[in-house]
């Protein structure tokens, strides 16, 4: 399979992955967040080289 | 051991079971993805019209993805440990309630030993209501020739109801969560239908209205909880604080004191098994509301319950029914799992002590729900359940720093101060 499909597929899974704001609480929630996002730019700016 | 064991409470425990686990999943899946796209080759094409490989793209690729998925391995981790201390409390219930069956199986090994092996991986587990019923009646009652043919019915029936196919992730009796109460529910039904038990009729009268001051310790708040078994028997104690807007009202509900199915004593095990239904047919239960009524609670009241075992379930059934403004409650040795409670809780068990087990689940964690267990030196199960055993572990639980334990003591707000403490007698 093409590389990039199967970037887009984890990035597909780490938006899935995103927390329900309903279910966390606090400061953790923000930190999960922050840092799953930031990874899936890394992702996407992977896919625009 | 006497050493406290803390859970919940704590507002770093972030996010419910299942949710970190979705989570956890869908990562996993993303670092998957990831592990195939790091090997797949990143091909150029030529001005000849063919493609060759790109090896610099395809090494500088792999350097980058290498660390996004050291990144979400590691997102990964966190997720994984904070899923482990819930996994980690369960096994931990798991095995306690195993080995209170196998301190009751030691003291009864002749029941034991005539149940044959077949029937002991019997995976329909009928007989966990049963067991359930008995293990209540046995050791919420009296030490009484009932009470301990109860505990042995308990003790025989209990190698059958353990070994349910989900065990030990499934519930205490082998029963899914909210079965146990379910069951009980039809075991009154039954008691109600055969004519052993019929509608409680009950009365509050006041008989002691004393000056006081705050119990500001969980050894003061046991304690008070202790005296309100004697002098009279069947009765409770509310102190009464003023504030501002209305009152806080501390509320002493003592457990079980009669191995009767009914009668003058409302605290008799018949209302055992009624509170455990939240059918509002406990005897116990409608004249410790009787008693709200005669204060006349209104919604600028603040209730703080305390209760012990069947006092305990009674705090809680009147927390969740939402006719009080319920602040607090403080559960001891108490089956209060299944209640789906919105008010700060603290549940104080016993290891050794089978009864708050009675429920078929764990107690959940969350912040405004802290459990606090203890594994005390006690000859039998009764001596686990006691409050004087209870007293010993407040004196721990005084000197402990947990943060869950603080939070949620700080939410209850407890009132310092001078009281006015009110007795009421509850007769059947």
């Amino acid at each position: 399979m093409d590389g990039d499909v199967l970037v887009r597929l984890a990035i597909s899974a780490l938006e899935v992955a995103q927390p329900d704001v309903a279910l966390w609480f606090g400061d953790a929630q923000n930190s999960y967040q922050l840092q799953l996002q930031e990874i899936i730019w890394q992702l996407y700016s992977e896919l625009d080289e | 051991m006497n050493e406290l064991v803390i859970y919940g409470g704590n507002p770093k425990i972030v996010a419910t079971r299942d949710e970190i686990a979705r989570c956890s999943e869908w990562v996993g899946q993303a670092i998957n993805h990831l592990q195939r796209a790091k090997t797949e080759m990143i091909w150029q094409e030529t001005v000849f019209g063919f493609e060759i490989p790109n090896l610099v793209f395809f090494i500088n690729r792999r350097i980058k993805l290498d660390e996004i998925v050291s990144r979400l391995e590691a997102l990964q981790y966190k997720l994984y440990l904070a899923n482990e201390s819930y996994f980690s409390n369960e096994i931990q219930m798991a095995h306690q309630i195993e080995n209170q069956y196998l301190s009751v199986a030691k003291k009864f090994p002749w029941e034991l030993m005539s149940l044959p092996i077949p029937r002991l991986r019997y995976a329909g587990n009928p007989f966990a209501p049963m067991t359930a019923a008995m293990a209540i009646v046995g050791l919420t009652a009296p030490p009484s020739a009932a009470a301990t043919n109860a505990m042995r019915s308990a003790a025989s029936l209990a190698p059958i109801t353990l070994s349910a196919p989900s065990w030990p992730f499934g519930s205490a009796f082998g029963q899914s969560p909210q079965k146990v109460p379910d069951l009980l529910a039809q075991l009154q039904g039954n008691l109600f239908f055969l004519g052993i038990r019929s509608l409680p009729v009950t009365k509050s009268k006041l008989i002691a209205t004393n000056q006081t001051v705050s119990a500001n310790t969980f050894t003061e708040k046991l304690s008070r909880l202790q005296q309100s078994y004697f002098n009279p028997r069947s009765a409770i104690r509310i102190d009464s604080f003023k504030t501002k807007t209305g009152r806080d009202l501390v509320v002493y509900i003592p457990g079980t004191q009669s191995s009767k199915l009914a009668g003058e004593n409302v605290f008799n095990v018949g209302s055992n098994i009624s509170v455990m239904t939240s059918t509002e047919l406990a005897a116990s239960e409608l004249a410790v509301r009787q008693s709200l009524e005669k204060l006349e609670v209104t919604d600028s009241d603040r209730l703080l319950l305390i209760g012990h075992s069947q006092g305990g379930i009674i705090a809680s059934n009147l927390a969740v029914s939402g006719d009080y403004k319920t602040a607090g409650l403080i559960s001891v040795g108490a089956p209060i799992a299944h209640q789906n409670l919105d008010t700060p809780v603290v549940s104080i068990e016993h290891a050794n002590d089978i009864v708050p087990a009675l429920s078929g689940q764990t107690n959940p964690i969350s912040k405004t729900w802290v459990t606090v267990q203890n594994t005390p030196e006690a000859e039998t199960i009764v001596d686990a359940h006691s409050m004087k055993s209870y007293i010993e572990t407040a004196k721990l639980m005084d000197e402990s720093t947990d943060e869950g334990l603080k939070n949620v003591i700080e939410q209850m707000k407890f009132p310092t101060g001078n009281a006015t403490s009110y007795q009421f007698k509850l007769k059947g």
